[in-house]
């Protein structure tokens, strides 16, 4: 409180003479522009008046020597002349009363123009007075009244010059104050600066360094850092300006962090996205992961992906409460999403007629992400917010690569589930073929088996009733040596064609069957061996 | 509204108070007048039809001698309606007079209506000066074309060494010569007379030398009664003459000096009100209503209206005048519509050509 009132009272100390300085200045001033205005003023009258004199005392005077001319025996063009004078000359007289001219100069003015009307009264007189004859006798009295009219308008032009005089005397004197107060004005001027210096001094230094401090902490990235509001009003102004543009700074960085990391988590949602285009080859796990990832991108839980089926929208997946209904290709505002192939963002539902059923469901705003394959609108995203939000065009960016992702990816999804249908079926065919072959194989090997016993009861059967009835007769013809060797003989032929048949059978590469019997086949084992 | 127009309606009242202080009278509002004798008349009926109404003029009047003067005599006369706190000033009746005054009271700003003054000097002359009546410029092309329709070819010019006689004179020399007649003589005279047996005799002789076959006269009757011209005219070629050739109320008596001669005059429209007004002025003066008489009353009912409208104060009749025809529809008068153009002059003022048949003006022409 103790500088307080000292400053009062030393302010106080200081208004009187400063104010009363000022005021007598402020006045001098204003006094000196109104000399300097009446002076302007009296040299413009000035400069029109010497003008409008000349004109007046040169037509006058040719009047005088018209009327001069006439009364010495001129002709009526003389008084032509004369009159026209008189018609031109009076309205230079009636220009003069124009003229910002004082009572006093106006009188002037005023005899002027009575001075120039008994001129020309006396004149007329005495050319119409004249007859036929020169009547020179009125002249000494016409020039009188010319030398009336001339002093009438010089009376005018001394007036014009003494109020000039007096003009420029009060514009001298009013130069000669206003020195005096520039000199006071500058004085105070000085006093003025002393009192700023010292002010600046005790108020402005101080502040001034705690901002400088304050500066130097926000440069080494300290965004707390805040200066003093206190000192002069300017100063502590000053200090207000940079708290506020500190805040400002921490809040623009605290908002840039943020958005950073909403687009990394896009940019991750999309990498996702990519990745799963040349992983994932189930559509349906696909479509889903699409859906996810987006509503996590756009930070709503409500969306659904639409894809264009035998000429309808058909809902292939959804979350949180968005609709699962089927809808018409020519449903708006989904519509518009797939012909112009672009995000459609809807910042009011509630004004689209046909969204009615979504503002049913508590949603106010929509962003429509068409699924664009080979240029055409496959399907679309929808992605629905519970509040109106206004359009966000960093946030559209990002939906629509995902999009193209999640369409590339959806693309290469139904082309690998087309291939693995076809897979499926080639595998039915295989099986099928192989059943058939498995059946054929079958066939043939009982027909080979058929066609072996045939053969062998043929080739076999013949050695074999040999050497059955050998035995026999060996049996009962032991004593006789000749029949023992001719059976033996037997015998042992008998054997050896069964011992060829066997070997040919065994080196048989390829089978050739021949007629049996009706319908029964049998190996052809060539030509066959003659019984002995 | 009662709120709205607080601080305008209290300058306005402070305004009032001061100028009917000025005026001496706590009711009234002073406007000065100037004007040929008829005029004053007009006037003074004007007065009584406001009064009516409940709207108080009182007027400064000035004499004959002061309404004619000039020189020193109409600086006086201005600064005295100045100092006296008039409203408006409704004046004069001669061109040069009312030339001189008007730039007084134009650099006063005091609100001058000129009823009858006719110089084209006076057109353009400020943003206070507004004249009811055409000027000399038109009655000069009237007077030429009539003067040539009616087969004149050499014309005689007399005029007074005035500003009105020279402005009408050299109007009526212009168009004259322009429309293929020939001026043979002007002669010029003098109003400012000091010889007491000043006559217009030479001024007459030397005219009929040039032989000429009619006769312009751009005076005033006043002049030619006192310096005996009414006579000579009657001996000379027809004669012709402008607005103030010839008024009744200047003839002493003597209507016969003028009979038949063709003039200029700015009669009022054949109406009821302009009717009742000259019934009026003959029961209570006794004469016929000349045009000043007409042009003063309506001069003095646009300054009262102005006053009723925008309070009485010379900046609100400035106004209210400005407006007219503008913002306003123009005022109704016995003379027509009265409206302004930019230079202050009358828009619809026309003159007409008439003669004098038995002391009375007879319109010729449109």
């Amino acid at each position: 409180m103790r500088p307080r009132v000292g400053l009062r009272t030393f302010g106080a100390l200081l208004a009187l003479p400063v104010v009363a300085v000022l005021g007598g200045s402020l006045r001098t001033a204003a006094g000196g522009r109104a000399a300097f205005e009446e002076l302007t003023a009296t040299l413009g009258a000035l400069g029109e008046t010497t003008r409008l004199e000349e004109r007046i005392q040169r037509g006058v005077a040719a009047q005088l020597a018209a009327a001069a001319e006439y009364l010495r025996g001129g002709s009526h063009r003389s008084w032509d002349e004369f009159t026209a004078l008189a018609w031109s000359v009076y309205e230079d007289e009636a220009r003069y009363l124009s003229l910002p001219l004082t009572g006093e100069e106006r009188l002037a003015v005023e005899r002027v123009r009575t001075q120039h009307r008994i001129f020309e009264g006396m004149a007329q007189d005495a050319m119409a007075r004249r007859g036929g004859g020169p009547a020179p006798g009125d002249l000494p009295t016409i020039r009188a009244a010319y030398s009336r009219v001339e002093e009438s308008i010089d009376e005018v032009s001394r007036m014009i010059q003494a109020r000039l005089a007096t003009a420029a005397a009060s514009a001298g004197h009013a130069s000669e104050r206003m020195g005096f107060a520039m000199a006071a004005l500058s004085a105070l001027f000085v006093l003025a600066l002393a009192l700023s210096s010292w002010l600046a001094l005790r108020g402005v230094l101080g502040p001034l360094e705690a901002l400088q401090a304050a500066a130097a902490r926000l440069e080494r990235g300290d965004l707390g850092a805040r200066a003093p509001v206190s000192g002069l009003p300017a100063v502590a102004q000053l200090g207000e300006r940079f708290n506020s543009m500190a805040a400002e700074l921490e809040g623009l960085l605290q908002r840039l962090e943020e958005r950073v990391e909403a687009r990394t988590a896009q940019l991750v949602a999309l990498e996702s996205l990519s990745r799963a285009g040349l992983t994932h080859l189930d559509r349906d796990a696909l479509l889903r992961m699409v859906v996810e990832r987006m509503a996590a991108v756009a930070g709503t839980e409500a969306a659904n992906l639409r894809l264009v089926r035998d000429g309808r929208l058909v809902c292939l997946a959804s979350r949180g409460s968005a609709d699962e209904e089927p809808l018409g290709l020519d449903r708006q505002p989904t519509a518009r999403a797939l012909e112009s192939r672009r995000a459609l963002w809807v910042e009011n539902l509630a004004g689209d007629p046909e969204s009615a059923a979504l503002v049913g469901r508590g949603f106010r705003g929509a962003v429509l992400v068409p699924l664009v394959v080979e240029n055409r609108g496959a399907g679309v995203v929808g992605l629905f917010f519970h509040d109106a939000r206004p359009r966000d065009p960093d946030l559209v960016r990002v939906l629509e690569a995902m999009a193209a992702r999640a369409a590339l990816a959806l693309e290469r999804a139904e082309m690998v589930d087309a291939l693995l249908r076809n897979a499926e079926a080639l595998e039915a065919a295989n099986r099928k073929l192989l059943q058939t072959q498995e059946r054929l194989v079958e066939a043939e090997r009982l027909a080979a088996v058929g066609q072996v016993h045939v053969t062998l009861r043929h080739e076999i059967n013949n050695p074999l009733s040999v050497l059955v009835g050998a035995a026999e007769i060996l049996e009962h013809r032991a004593d006789d040596p000749e029949v023992v060797r001719h059976w033996a003989r037997q015998l042992g032929e008998a054997a050896a064609r069964i011992s060829r048949v066997l070997r040919r059978l065994e080196e048989l590469r390829r089978v050739e069957t021949t007629d049996y019997a009706a319908g029964v086949s049998m190996v052809d084992l060539g030509k066959p061996e003659r019984d002995p | 509204m009662t709120g709205s127009g607080g601080p305008a309606a209290g300058v306005a009242l402070l305004s009032a108070l001061l100028s009917v202080g000025c005026a001496g009278d706590s009711a009234e509002v002073l406007v000065g007048l100037a004007a040929h004798p008829g005029g004053h008349q007009g006037a003074a009926l004007a007065v009584e039809d406001l009064r009516q109404r409940g709207i108080r003029l009182r007027l400064r009047e000035a004499s004959r001698d002061e309404s004619f003067t000039t020189g020193g005599g109409v600086v006086a006369l201005a600064q005295a309606f100045d100092a006296a706190g008039v409203v408006a000033v409704v004046g004069h009746s001669a061109s040069g007079a009312t030339l001189s005054a008007a730039h007084i009271l134009e650099q006063h700003g005091v609100p001058m209506v000129i009823p009858n003054a006719t110089s084209p000097l006076l057109t353009g002359v400020g943003r206070w000066v507004f004249r009811i009546c055409s000027n000399d410029r038109a009655q000069g092309e009237l007077l030429a074309r009539y003067a040539r329709r009616a087969g004149y070819r050499r014309a005689g010019i007399l005029y007074v060494l005035d500003d009105y006689g020279k402005g009408l004179a050299a109007s009526f020399a212009r168009a004259f010569a322009g429309q293929g007649g020939q001026v043979g003589l002007a002669v010029g005279y003098s109003s400012v007379v000091d010889r007491p047996d000043a006559t217009l005799v030479a001024q007459f002789d030397a005219l009929l030398r040039a032989r000429p076959d009619v006769i312009f006269l751009a005076g005033r009757t006043r002049d030619l009664v006192e310096l005996q011209g009414g006579d000579l005219l009657r001996n000379g070629p027809p004669v012709i003459g402008g607005d103030a050739a010839f008024s009744p109320l200047d003839l002493q008596g003597r209507p016969e000096l003028f009979e038949s001669m063709i003039v200029t005059v700015m009669l009022p429209p054949r109406s009821t009100a302009a009717g009742q007004f000259a019934e009026r002025y003959r029961t209570r003066f006794g004469a016929a209503a000349d045009n000043p008489s007409y042009a003063c009353y309506d001069a003095v009912s646009l300054v009262g209206e102005a006053v009723r409208e925008e309070g009485p104060t010379r900046e609100g009749v400035r106004r209210f005048l400005r407006r007219l025809g503008r913002d306003r529809p123009p005022f109704q008068g016995l003379t027509g519509p009265i409206r302004f153009d930019d230079g202050g002059d009358a828009v619809d003022a026309r003159f007409q050509v008439a003669q004098v048949r038995g002391g009375v003006l007879e319109a010729l022409e449109p």
